[in-house]
């Protein structure tokens, strides 16, 4: 028996002994709000510890904590909105940070004093690559992951520590690719008293409005959507930088100037499919499509503006619909010719979900939603 | 059931999560909001007053913001019920589409989202499933965790309903291949040599082979849900099956087989498709894609 049949009999015979269970599970079942309480890292140590070893041996509660895993999104309730991102900071980068920093403030009181021995910071090595999954000697189990890779994962995971995504409506199909967004949400039959549009102009950031602690947890957010792009060979449509003094701060009067600029300046958009390959981006004043992840960008025909545009959402394949100001909506079939459909209402748009290149929902500036189901012939409030 | 100890919370620290948790703005009275604080608190410990470092770490680790908003819910606040419907409502819809993107799980959440307005009556008032939110954790996960939970349960209902598959009948076809006399020995011998190096693993090594084997999370879910980078989540996995399978060749070599054996017990294993799999029956709802097979 040659060693990669040896390889598929071991695994199958590990997963099996996995899915039965190891043994007698040690203490109670885990509940919702266990669960929850675990997967947020918010139990203290003894109990965590007491759940992960529940955990372990108990194949019911791994099968409802894997179903919480598939529908938690990249990045957020997980590990993200529950642990500040102090914490975070603290346990994760902010050590060899720190060390760094450090360093370089080392040299740069040193050097000027001891120019003949730059080799101190030549000599430092950059660490190894994160070798891949699984070891060399496993061809069988590298195989699956590689399916699952191509199949579910973005091309550039989220770090385990990213915080909570304080994203608005309107860009939850960009930052969460792999995410089915289905913002369309029909009203059960049972309405609760308050079930009137929500007030449109102080929309909170979605998910956690959770006071100062939120605030703080901005910046680390979007540093991971810029590591995020970074990785995925993109380069966010940052905002132009200010001007920054030689010390490296930004001036007062760059400050000023990014005050008086920003408004008028279209906010990054990049729409990701459903299924990770196309991918729309506004760069300068148009829209440009890639129908794939390694192929190049080109310019798309917009029958409006593309600083018009607001948000966009592709259930896949090329189909695209994006929503804009002033009644714009408009869907694409092949991703690169977008046809403007009679829109429910002309008002403001600020977010679509798209089921196919016929049913999507689309959300205006006050909250009121419309369905379609005709590709835009007509609509149906929600 | 009888009632807890009667551990109170005491009025400086209630005032002060209060103020926190901003429960004004739901019209949640201190009263109500130290009830809810004091419910989770019992729950947590199981009835047991918790020493005060015990009491100190759990109402550091309280989402009260959170909480004081499924008080607001529970109370029938027109503002909390807005914001509510805002932000967290289309959380429990994508959960549930996450869960079935065919809509199969809409009903769930429709469910839940009845229960959590109240439409469950005992003793003739309204109970609302917010007062099973202690603030343990964000309303979100929590919202999603009793979602999955309840697609478990219905998953497991269905299934237990639905009849096994007939048997097929036997064909003069593909005869099964002999077996050798020791075919039965060397499944068994291997099986219980795997059983016992999976035990000897640490828990997490465990789960962590159990997420990635049997439940069929990817890399990054289950990074994110053992809190690990990815990169560690791989490396630890490689390490594990590693450790396992030495283990269980340790073990072969111990009970007397020789390298030719221990081969024929994983040819054996191979050829043997083992009792009636029940992790087939038992997969999660949501957790197959019907196209690839693969887990979403």
């Amino acid at each position: 028996m040659d060693e990669l049949r040896r390889n598929d009999a071991f695994d199958h015979e590990l997963r099996r002994a996995l899915a039965a269970g190891g043994g007698a599970p040690s203490g109670a079942h885990v509940d919702a709000e266990v669960a929850a309480a675990w997967i947020e890292r918010r139990l203290d140590a003894a109990a965590q510890r007491a759940v992960e070893t529940h955990l372990a041996d108990c194949a019911d509660c791994q099968t409802m904590l894997a179903t919480l895993a598939r529908i938690s999104p990249d990045g957020d309730a997980v590990s993200g909105e529950a642990v500040a991102w102090w914490r975070r900071l603290r346990a994760g980068w902010v050590v060899p940070a720190a060390v760094a920093a450090a360093a370089a403030l080392v040299i740069w009181v040193a050097v000027p004093q001891q120019r003949q021995a730059p080799e101190s910071t030549q000599s430092r090595a950059v660490p190894p690559p994160t070798p891949a999954f699984p070891d060399a000697a496993a061809p069988a189990a590298t195989a699956p992951e590689a399916d699952r890779k191509a199949a579910n994962q973005p091309a550039a995971p989220a770090p385990p520590s990213a915080p909570s995504t304080v994203a608005p409506q309107t860009t939850l199909n960009v930052e969460r690719r792999d995410q089915r967004a289905d913002t369309s949400a029909p009203a059960p039959t049972q309405q609760p008293p308050a079930a009137a549009p929500p007030a449109p102009a102080p929309a909170p950031p979605a998910e956690s409005d959770k006071g100062s602690a939120k605030l703080e947890a901005e910046a680390p957010a979007v540093d991971a959507r810029r590591e995020r792009f970074a990785a995925a060979g993109e380069s966010p449509a940052r905002p132009a930088s200010p001007s920054q003094d030689a010390a490296g701060g930004v001036t007062s009067r760059a400050l000023d100037s990014l005050a008086r600029v920003a408004p008028t300046r279209p906010s990054p958009l990049v729409i990701v499919a459903a299924d990770g390959a196309a991918r729309w981006r506004r760069t300068g004043g148009t829209l440009e499509f890639a129908p794939r992840g390694t192929a190049p960008f080109s310019a798309t025909a917009l029958p409006i503006a593309a600083d018009a545009i607001s948000a966009g959402s592709s259930p896949g394949g090329t189909v695209c619909w994006l929503v804009g100001r002033a009644g714009a909506v408009l869907v694409s079939a092949d991703g690169l010719t977008f046809t403007r459909v009679t829109a429910p209402a002309p008002v403001d748009f600020v977010a679509v979900t798209a089921i196919d290149a016929r049913i999507a929902t689309v959300t205006a500036s006050g909250g009121r939603r419309f369905r379609t189901t005709d590709a835009g012939a007509t609509w149906s409030p929600q | 059931m009888a009632e807890m100890a009667p551990w109170r919370l005491d009025a400086a620290t209630a005032e002060r999560l209060h103020r926190v948790a901003r429960a004004e703005q739901w019209g949640v009275s201190i009263d109500t909001f130290t009830r809810a604080v004091e419910r989770g608190v019992r729950h947590a410990f199981a009835g047991d007053p918790p020493d005060p470092s015990q009491l100190e770490r759990h109402l550091a680790s309280l989402r009260v913001e959170d909480l004081a908003l499924a008080c607001g819910c529970a109370a029938g606040h027109e503002g909390a019920w807005e914001h509510f419907i805002r932000e967290y409502r289309p959380i429990l819809y994508r959960a549930a589409s996450a869960l079935d993107p065919t809509g199969g799980a809409r009903d769930l959440a429709d469910a839940l989202y009845a229960e959590l307005f109240g439409l469950t009556e005992r003793d003739g008032t309204r109970r609302s499933h917010f007062e099973y939110f202690h603030g343990r954790s964000s309303l979100a996960t929590w919202l999603r965790a009793v979602l999955a939970q309840r697609s478990v349960d219905r998953a497991r209902a269905s299934r237990r309903l639905a009849p096994l598959p007939e048997e097929e009948p036997a064909s003069g076809g593909d005869a099964p291949a002999p077996r050798s006399a020791d075919h039965g020995r060397f499944v068994a011998l291997l099986r219980t040599a795997l059983v016992a190096a999976v035990g000897r693993l640490a828990p997490r090594d465990r789960l962590r082979l159990a997420c990635y084997y049997a439940q069929e999370l990817t890399l990054a879910q289950i990074g994110r849900t053992l809190g690990e980078h990815e990169a560690t989540v791989s490396r630890q996995l490689a390490k594990a099956r590693k450790t396992v399978r030495a283990d269980v060749e340790r073990q072969l070599r111990e009970a007397g087989l020789n390298e030719a054996a221990i081969a024929e017990c994983f040819a054996a294993v191979s050829a043997d498709p083992g009792p009636l799999d029940l992790t087939d029956l038992l997969e999660p709802a949501g957790g197959k894609n019907p196209e690839t097979g693969r887990s979403t």
